[in-house]
């Protein structure tokens, strides 16, 4: 009976035992408890930005600075924490003893997060378009691929080293190395649009998407292994 | 010794690994640690030396009337307050007292100024409309989109020759753009009050434009005659010993790409260690004192991260000493530059981290050293003297491949220099006395907590 | 599936080469069930695979009926309090309970009826807008049983309960533990022998992984009946006695030490004694070759007696 019984049910499921995957719930709880001080900085970063560089009557390659040299940089602070909370051993512990898998936690907030970082590098891009600047939906989107991408790079590492403070080292390492290292990047080149190239942002967000996916992927295994 | 367990619980610590890959690959990347092609030559008599800014106003004066005089009819005046551009246009009401200084300049009437500008404006279509922008300022941010392979200069601050370039291709831009300039600056026009107006006018702008006093002299373009070249070089031997203008260069990489950054992150991570394993609760309740704690782990950051920094200076530093051989070397110009230069960014970062850790128990030190790092890697160098400004977090001294060879400017501002680190020494020490006292008022609160003493208490 | 009963069979776990759990092989009825045991003798380990928190290496569990590979399945109806509970710094008492409600699955009725029911058994109702962070160590030690009952599970699993509270805390602990052990099974854990004696009638020793014995508390009891010995000696010979005797307890009076010892045999100038559980344990480890003799400073420490 027992063995018959083994494979009945896949221990990630969607739904919860009502049939329900409570999403906007655990969406609502999680940003006010995890992700607020995150949302804070990112805003801040936004606005100094235009301490940093000129944000008004920019051409489309000027305009490209302010967004994909400074507003992708919320990437980074919105993504990297995805792993956050439950390394504290005591907590994961806790919530993995639970029916709903810290896994779908990990999804729900990593999609909550891209989320966020889509509305606020629209707000942003809306804010240029304001103040004269040549933004356009490729700017938008480029500038998102970054996000994406650095932020993929901060989760990735937090999920190997289990540690959200490193995490934040190798993408911020990334982005300096692209001041000195330019277009050599290649088609991971951050900073390319301000040269009016957009073909490495498909290949950055396309690389994002596949390392969230392994990251989250791999505290799964993680877990598995454990 | 507590300082000895805190450094090897930093140095065997993922983090720190992390810190050295990061650190070793980041200057690697820069070239700085090997500077085996960039030798000096004792000049010959005939060779081109390159250039420099010299405060001649008969060069400054037209070239700086010509450029602002293009703005002017523009109305899209380029600053770069933090280093990159940002684009000033102006109210009709500051239009106007713009074409006042203008006028004084060039002593023709603030009417006739302004007339001149409707027919720039009827000539070229675009009067103030912004559409104008777009064609106008294509190439006059040399500052920001360096080269043709599409690399940013502006963390590797630029050249200052490079520096007088971007007025210069601004000119260009602003000579096929705008009408044949008729506006020449009046004869008996004194410099004193030439630069008084110009200032003015960076005032009209909210300042960081090429019209600053301090910044005029980018429109002195000259170039350096034998005997200047014959000087720099005398400098760079006797005053530099070879090693000292390769250690400077090492420095500004190392500072601004790694050690006023990551240290931050070690710190974080030490104090937050420290929580993670429950071993504040433990250490809160032994009698060591908090001054004994926080100083440990403090040194224990600032040794560690030092450490390969050091190593790194001499690797780098000994890659041009065969270039040299026979002549007299400082050995010990990349340890004075990496005790001098380098540590109190060190310092700052890493106390800064432990301060807003001890006091906030999250991570957001490292957004705050993360915005400050970003805004001062950005500020590039606009002119000699903002690269080691009072409150720089980074001083910069790369300007070009050969900026090793710029001894007399680093003479020049060996004051600043030393206030500048002097400060940051300071401050660092601060702070750590502000995580002291915030450690002992936590250690304090944190006696009625019994759920503290479990691990003593059970065993 | 209705059956309250826990099967491990032949179940073996390794971290790394070092091997956890070894061909542990019990079974579980309803009610209170101590896993006894020194710091690292396995209980976390055998506790965390219930839970489904760890992969066993080989060898079955079923938890009602329910192979233990079926995790979903198993954390419906496991409530789970490990050693040490702690949870989101910013979430306050009512507010952990309602997240964990939902992971545990529970509509929002369900949560506000169970959150409102259990904060009340463990006298918590009072603190509901609390900072977690801001209990103390007894009423985290509640509400993470609360929060372990908000699904109503038939199994509930208890890391070290009462680790780190005090005398009364501890007490009032176990009474709500035996409380909730009427209609489930609740497993604990524990170092400390009194916990066992006051709630739990059936228990297992484990020791590196191995279990040493499983039954009743009165059984265990009945084994070490006849092999505990008090004797006095000079407050000098002690070192030697210690090497010597496998020393349980002893008080000093003036020059005189009285020891509490095991031994298989009477020994000479010894006087037999009732055992208390903690002998029983004792010698359990002594038959296993893994009672090393206790330092001088480890004596009167080892829980309440």
């Amino acid at each position: 009976m027992r063995n018959s019984a083994s494979k009945r049910q896949h221990p990630i499921d969607v739904i919860d035992a009502n049939g329900v995957f409570p999403f906007w719930e655990i969406t609502r709880i999680n940003i006010r408890h995890n992700a607020l001080l995150s949302i804070a900085v990112s805003v801040v970063l936004l606005l100094l930005i235009p301490l940093l560089t000129g944000t008004a009557n920019l051409d489309r390659n000027e305009s490209a600075v302010p967004l994909e040299m400074f507003a992708s940089l919320i990437g980074i602070i919105m993504l990297t924490p995805v792993f956050g909370p439950e390394q504290n051993p005591e907590i994961n512990d806790l919530v993995s003893a639970k029916y709903v898998s810290t896994e779908k936690i990990y999804l729900v907030r990593t999609v909550y997060s891209i989320l966020i970082l889509t509305l606020l590098t629209g707000l942003f891009s809306l804010y240029l378009g304001i103040r004269d600047c040549d933004v356009t939906a490729g700017l938008f989107l480029g500038t998102l691929s970054d996000a994406v991408f650095l932020g993929a790079l901060g989760m990735i590492t937090s999920a190997l080293c289990n540690n959200t403070v490193i995490a934040y080292m190798i993408p911020m390492f990334f982005y300096a190395l692209n001041y000195g290292m330019g277009n050599r990047l290649g088609n991971y080149y951050l900073f390319s649009m301000a040269a009016g190239d957009f073909g490495p942002k498909p290949w950055m967000f396309a690389t994002g998407i596949a390392l969230m996916a392994a990251s989250v992927l791999y505290k799964g295994i993680q877990k598995k292994y454990r | 010794m507590l300082f000895l367990q805190e450094l090897k619980k930093t140095v065997f610590s993922v983090a720190y690994a992390v810190f050295v890959i990061v650190t070793i690959l980041s200057l690697y990347s820069q070239g700085a640690l090997d500077f085996g092609d960039s030798r000096i030559t004792m000049p010959r008599p005939g060779e081109n030396y390159g250039t420099t800014q010299k405060e001649i106003p008969e060069i400054i004066m037209p070239a700086a009337l010509e450029e602002l005089w293009g703005e002017f009819c523009e109305n899209n005046y380029r600053t770069y307050p933090i280093g990159f551009i940002k684009h000033v246009k102006l109210s009709d009401r500051e239009q106007q007292q713009v074409a006042e200084i203008l006028s004084e300049i060039t002593g023709v009437s603030k009417e006739e100024i302004l007339r001149m500008r409707q027919d720039y404006a009827a000539h070229a279509g675009t009067g103030n409309n912004n559409g104008a922008n777009t064609d106008f300022v294509i190439g006059g941010d040399g500052n920001i989109q360096a080269g043709s392979d599409g690399s940013y200069v502006i963390s590797l601050p630029e050249n200052d020759t490079d520096n007088a370039q971007v007025p210069k291709d601004v000119n260009d831009l602003s000579i096929t753009a705008a009408p044949e300039t008729l506006l020449s600056v009046r004869g008996d026009m004194a410099y004193s009050r030439f630069r008084i107006l110009m200032q003015q006018v960076d005032d009209i702008l909210g300042s960081g434009s090429s019209y600053a006093a301090d910044s005029l002299i980018g429109f002195g373009v000259v170039p350096l005659t034998y005997e200047e070249a014959v000087q720099r070089y005398n400098a760079f031997i006797d005053s530099d010993k070879i090693t000292g203008g390769y250690a400077r260069l090492f420095s500004d990489y190392a500072v601004a790409m790694t050690m006023s950054i990551l240290p931050v992150f070690l710190a974080v991570l030490m104090c937050t260690k420290d929580r993670r394993s429950k071993m504040s609760e433990l250490i809160y309740t032994r009698n060591v004192s908090a001054l004994k704690v926080i100083l440990s782990r403090y040194l224990a950051v600032i040794t560690a991260v030092m450490i390969p920094i050091i190593l790194l200076a001499y690797i780098s530093n000994a890659s041009v000493w065969g270039q040299y051989s026979g002549s007299e070397m400082d050995y010990l110009a990349p340890l004075k530059y990496a005790l001098g230069w380098i540590m109190p960014s060190a310092m700052i970062s890493a106390a800064l981290g432990m301060c807003l850790t001890e006091l906030t128990n999250t991570p957001i030190a490292i957004a705050v050293q993360g915005f400050w790092w970003l805004f001062d890697v950005n500020a590039g160098i606009r002119s000699v003297a903002s690269s080691y400004a009072l409150f720089r977090l980074a001083p910069r001294h790369n300007a070009g491949a050969m900026s090793c060879f710029r001894t007399q400017d680093y003479l020049d501002n060996f004051r600043r220099l030393v206030t500048n680190r002097l400060l940051f020494a300071v401050l660092s020490i601060l702070f750590i006395a502000i995580t002291v006292i915030i450690y002992e008022a936590r250690r304090r609160g944190s006696i009625n907590e019994k759920f503290s003493f479990k691990k003593t208490a059970s065993n | 599936m209705s059956r309250l009963n826990i099967e491990i069979k032949n179940l073996n776990k390794y971290y790394g080469k070092k091997q956890a759990l070894q061909n542990v092989t019990l079974c579980i009825e309803q009610g209170m069930f101590g896993l006894l045991g020194r710091n690292g003798a396995g209980k976390t380990t055998l506790m965390k695979t219930l839970a489904t928190l760890l992969q066993k290496k080989d060898g079955e569990i079923t938890v009602c009926g329910i192979p233990i590979e079926n995790a979903g399945e198993i954390r419906k109806i496991v409530g789970y309090l490990p050693q040490e509970f702690s949870m989101y710094p910013s979430m306050n008492v009512s507010e952990a309970m309602d997240y964990l409600g939902i992971l545990s699955g529970l509509s929002l009725s369900e949560r506000r009826e169970r959150t409102e029911m259990l904060l009340k058994k463990v006298n918590l109702t009072e603190h509901k807008g609390k900072k977690v962070k801001a209990l103390s160590g007894g009423m985290k030690r509640r509400l993470g049983i609360a929060q372990a009952l908000l699904n109503d599970p038939k199994v509930l699993i208890v890391d070290e309960p009462t680790a780190g509270l005090d005398p009364e805390e501890r007490v009032r602990f176990r009474n709500l533990l035996s409380e909730t052990a009427e209609d489930r099974i609740v497993i604990l854990s524990t170092h400390i022998v009194g916990d066992i004696e006051a709630t739990c009638e059936d228990i297992a020793i484990l020791d590196s992984g191995k279990v040493l014995y499983r039954g009743t508390v009165d059984q265990l009891l009945d084994t070490a009946q006849g092999k505990v010995f008090t004797k006095a000696a000079d407050r000098n010979e002690l070192p030697k006695l210690k090497q010597e005797l496998a020393i349980t307890g002893m008080h000093t009076q003036g020059k005189k030490v009285y020891v509490r010892f095991l031994s298989e045999h009477a020994a000479a100038g010894a006087e037999a004694c009732e055992p208390n559980i903690e002998d029983a344990y004792m010698l359990y480890l002594l038959r296993n070759g893994s009672y090393t003799p206790l330092s001088e400073s480890e004596f009167g420490s080892g829980g309440d007696r």
